[in-house]
């Protein structure tokens, strides 16, 4: 082996799993010690009063935003993925891009669009003199904001039951094809094929939803995640915060568990290096009708009507609302974004790769450790890290005089270590599948050729989870440019992300001036996924082809 | 010559590892800054800002570097930098929380006897750890159509029974609503207080929902008659870019409660000097930019609060309200008793 090549070969690649377990450990250690201090001054009366409301605010909100969210993945993957129909290639397309659209973006959108001052309100009242200012009223926050929720994220479970359904499904579900029409088909065989990947993105979406704080403090919800900053910043106790986040932190092992859980009882896999390509059934009439309908109002509540709003607010507040400011904040976003999914896409791949070849009793809880970062509340993670940065800065200082004064925690790396943390989940569940459809066969083949572990990653594992990859790093990086809180925290002097800008201008109630940063949000989120999602496309091409 | 075979993806491998660590770098000396300079914390995020940084900056040659996040978060950072804190400055809303990070010991005394003399005492810590920038008062809006002024009176009236059905409200996590029950616990005591929060809770006309600007809104929707606003958003939806905000200004009226009586609830910006300043030179004379009679003014007329010094003119709309008189609380009382008000809001119901 070539020197150069054996400081990642072997057990490199053990190494990269230790080293990124480490770094998610860093803010855990922060939180740690709130287990073994006295409870916080608050902290009897947050048990006694307040704790059941937040425990069930955050579950109503959270399960409702995966059910919800759930059924319209399921059921729009289902639509798309076994029928044919007018637009069926456009809305397989048009159905992602809600995905571009951060939830509490759409808050506003909804805001803006449904309430008194709002085009439709006007437009009835000037014309009809009809009143909705009560109908709107009536709808509780909560539904709100599980709606908010489920029309921004179902593409989670829209993209993992469709890519069930397309390289998995042929085989078995042609027969049963035959054998009846298609609403059965749904209920006696999809569905419970389905399940586990469905399950998968309900998961991350109930993920999402428990770490959200942009729209549940517009609504005013009283969920973990509110709780903790009115705890830690408004009453000024940090160990009823920390509390809190255990308490947080415990719902989201509860729900790695039945991940875990549904996927032991997987009973069947289905393994092939064919991939077979589903014939869709041929919709026509009234079906056909009802199912661009479908797509069709969830295309809009879930990406166009936003979209629509944002362009009416640029409408009225584009003066002066092109700024230096706002093509620094674009660039800065998209480069940061960009550097944190290319670390997060390393640190997976490496990890994974780890995994599957150096099986010991540490790597499961190393590298399901390491996904936790999703788990921690922004805002507990960003305080934990710039402590830690910090002291670290004060030892460099100490043995390098020539680095610039506070070279790691006034720079841009501070962010982008917290989004590697936060996401790193998201990239390695990407590259963790790929390598769990490609198996071992082929890696041991390249072994058994005399090619070593770290060779056979680059000549022959890399080329075949190549589209699980650059799948991933589209996530991580939409999920990055769509983050709030860490970028409010974490970013250098004189930086703004697109999203602070947003949020600026929200808490400022100046709605109208968020149009411009949103709409970069939005569009190059957006066209990143399109872009993904022809990658996909040719890779399709590509293998269906041979 | 024989050149070494290596696997080609290993060296794509290389050169892709190398491209990151200096793009790594590039972030990290890109924080390298020139040597006239000065550092805020800030928890004001306002447009007319902004223009004040720019000309100070052009008018003394030193840059001015901005982090911006909510006040509480800023004081946890910057109890967490210690010694090694990079901010000169902290600048934030609510008098409440300017004492916070006073008592969180990352403050000193403002040695500039020019600032000093630009603010009265009244405006500014009692040891001169912070200077008062701006102030705005909470006031009830009320319907024009529905709601004569008469019927007004006290923030505490708003607990009476005649207004059952007819307050609308933003959530109590909001710092405005802290400061105003803080001050009432001062005022009045804590059980009058608590009294009130459950009193104005019965009085709902909808649960609590949305920010400032929308109960005026759900006022001129005729969700409810009155509510609670501050100053600034009532000059901001009069002079707002979408023509149905201003419309739906026009649809309130304004009231300064409690003229006969303890006096209207009254909140304050400030900026402080924090104790580990690296620029303390720079950072004085930014807080003296910030006190004198043309910075007040740009701020009155950028975001329509008062300014705190004396001699600066107000903003037309603001000279069209008329003096009134404010509360007589100290602004420390309200860091004081706000986790009491966070208790009581749960408490009262009000949400």
């Amino acid at each position: 082996m070539p020197a150069s090549l054996r400081w990642v070969s072997g057990n490199g690649w053990t190494t990269i799993r230790a080293a990124v377990f480490l770094c998610v450990l860093l803010p855990f250690l922060a939180l740690a010690g709130g287990l073994f201090s006295p409870p916080g001054e608050h902290w009897p009366y947050v048990r006694d009063y307040l704790l059941r409301a937040y425990c069930t605010e955050t579950l109503l909100v959270t399960l409702g935003a995966g059910a919800f969210a759930g059924a319209l993945g399921i059921g729009l993957a289902w639509a798309v993925s076994m029928h044919d129909f007018r637009g069926r290639r456009f809305f397989d397309l048009a159905l992602v891009l809600p995905l571009a659209i951060p939830p509490y973006i759409a808050a506003y959108t909804y805001e803006g669009l449904l309430g008194y001052t709002g085009v439709i309100q006007v437009f009835l009242r000037r014309h009809f003199e009809l009143s909705l200012a009560r109908l709107t009223t009536e709808i509780p926050a909560q539904a709100w904001a599980i709606w908010v929720f489920g029309v921004t994220l179902f593409p989670y479970v829209y993209l993992l039951t469709r890519a069930f359904l397309r390289h998995q499904s042929a085989a078995l579900f042609e027969n049963a094809l035959l054998l009846g029409g298609s609403a059965r088909l749904f209920w006696r065989v999809g569905l419970p094929l389905l399940w586990p990947s469905a399950t998968a993105g309900v998961i991350l979406v109930c993920l999402e939803v428990l770490n959200d704080f942009g729209v549940s403090s517009h609504y005013g919800l009283t969920t973990f995640t509110t709780a903790i900053f009115a705890a830690w910043f408004g009453m000024g106790d940090a160990d009823t915060a920390i509390r809190l986040s255990l308490i947080l932190l415990g719902l989201v092992f509860f729900t790695l568990l039945i991940r875990k859980a549904l996927h032991n009882a997987r009973r069947y896999h289905v393994v092939s290096s064919q991939e077979k390509w589903l014939s869709p059934h041929r919709l026509r009439g009234l079906p056909q009708a009802g199912v661009i309908l479908f797509c069709s109002l969830v295309c809009l509540a879930g990406f166009l009507a936003p979209l629509l709003q944002m362009l009416h607010w640029l409408r009225l507040s584009w003066r002066g609302a092109f700024t230096a400011d706002l093509g620094s904040a674009l660039c800065y976003t998209l480069g940061v974004s960009g550097m944190a999914a290319l670390l997060v896409m390393l640190a997976a791949t490496g990890t994974a790769n780890a995994n599957r070849l150096f099986r010991s009793r540490l790597s499961t809880p190393l590298s399901q450790g390491a996904t936790l970062g999703y788990a921690i509340p922004s805002a507990v993670l960003a305080i934990g890290i710039i402590g830690f940065f910090t002291g670290a800065d004060l030892w460099l200082a100490s043995r390098f005089p020539f680095l610039p004064e506070r070279f790691l925690s006034m720079s841009s790396f501070l962010l982008v270590f917290a989004y590697g943390i936060r996401f790193f989940s998201i990239g390695y569940q990407s590259v963790e599948a790929g390598f769990a459809k490609i198996g071992r066969v082929y890696a041991e083949a390249s072994r058994t050729l005399g090619r070593n572990v770290t060779a056979t990653f680059f000549r022959v594992d890399l080329p075949m989870i190549r589209h699980a990859i650059l799948g991933g790093s589209a996530l991580v990086f939409i999920d990055i440019l769509k983050e709030l809180p860490l970028g409010l925290l974490l970013r250098p002097f004189n930086t703004e992300t697109l999203g602070t800008m947003v949020y600026h201008f929200a808490n400022n109630e100046a709605l109208e001036e968020t149009a411009l940063p949103s709409l970069c949000i939005v569009l190059s989120g957006a066209a990143f996924l399109l872009l993904t999602q022809f990658w996909e496309k040719g890779e399709e091409k590509r293998v269906s082809g041979n | 010559m024989q050149h070494i075979k290596t696997p080609a993806g290993a060296s794509s491998a290389r050169k892709f590892l190398a491209a990151l660590g200096g793009l790594w770098v590039l972030l990290g000396f890109s924080a390298t800054t020139p040597a006239q300079e000065v550092n805020l914390y800030s928890a004001r995020h306002y447009e007319s800002d902004k223009a004040l940084y720019a000309l100070f900056e052009k008018e003394t040659g030193i840059k001015v570097n901005v982090v911006s996040a909510n006040a509480p978060e800023l004081i946890e950072r910057i109890k967490r930098e210690g010694e090694a804190t990079s901010a000169d400055l902290f600048i934030t809303v609510d008098g409440g929380v300017l004492n916070t990070a006073k008592n969180a010991g990352i403050l000193q005394v403002i040695p500039s006897t020019l600032a000093l003399q630009n603010i009265p005492a009244a405006l500014r810590d009692r040891e001169n750890h912070w200077i008062g920038i701006t102030t705005r008062a909470r006031i009830i809006v009320y319907s024009k159509a529905r709601v004569r002024p008469e019927q007004l009176s006290t923030y505490e009236d708003l607990a009476a029974p005649k207004w059952k059905g007819k307050i609308v409200a933003r959530p109590s996590s909001a710092l405005y609503d802290q400061s105003l029950l803080a001050s009432l616990i001062a005022l009045d005591g804590e059980e009058k207080a608590l009294a009130w929060v459950k009193g104005v809770a019965a009085n709902f006309a909808r649960p609590p929902k949305g920010n400032d600007r929308s109960q005026a809104r759900d006022i001129a929707a005729g969700l409810g008659d009155v509510a609670l606003m501050n100053t600034y958003y009532i000059g901001q939806m009069l002079h707002s870019k979408d023509p149905e905000e201003v419309r739906a200004a026009e649809e309130v009226g304004l009231f300064f409660p409690n003229q006969e009586t303890t006096g209207t609830h009254r909140n304050i910006s400030g900026v402080a000097l924090t104790k580990h300043a690296k620029n303390p030179e720079n950072a004085i004379r930014f807080i003296e930019f910030l006190t004198a009679v043309p910075a007040q003014e740009r701020l009155s007329a950028g975001n329509y609060e008062f300014p705190t010094n004396p001699k600066a003119r107000k903003h037309p709309l603001l000279e069209s309200w008329g003096t009134f008189r404010t509360q007589n609380v100290d602004f420390s009382e309200l860091s004081k008793h706000n986790a009491k008000a966070i208790r009581f809001f749960a408490e009262g119901g009000w949400k």
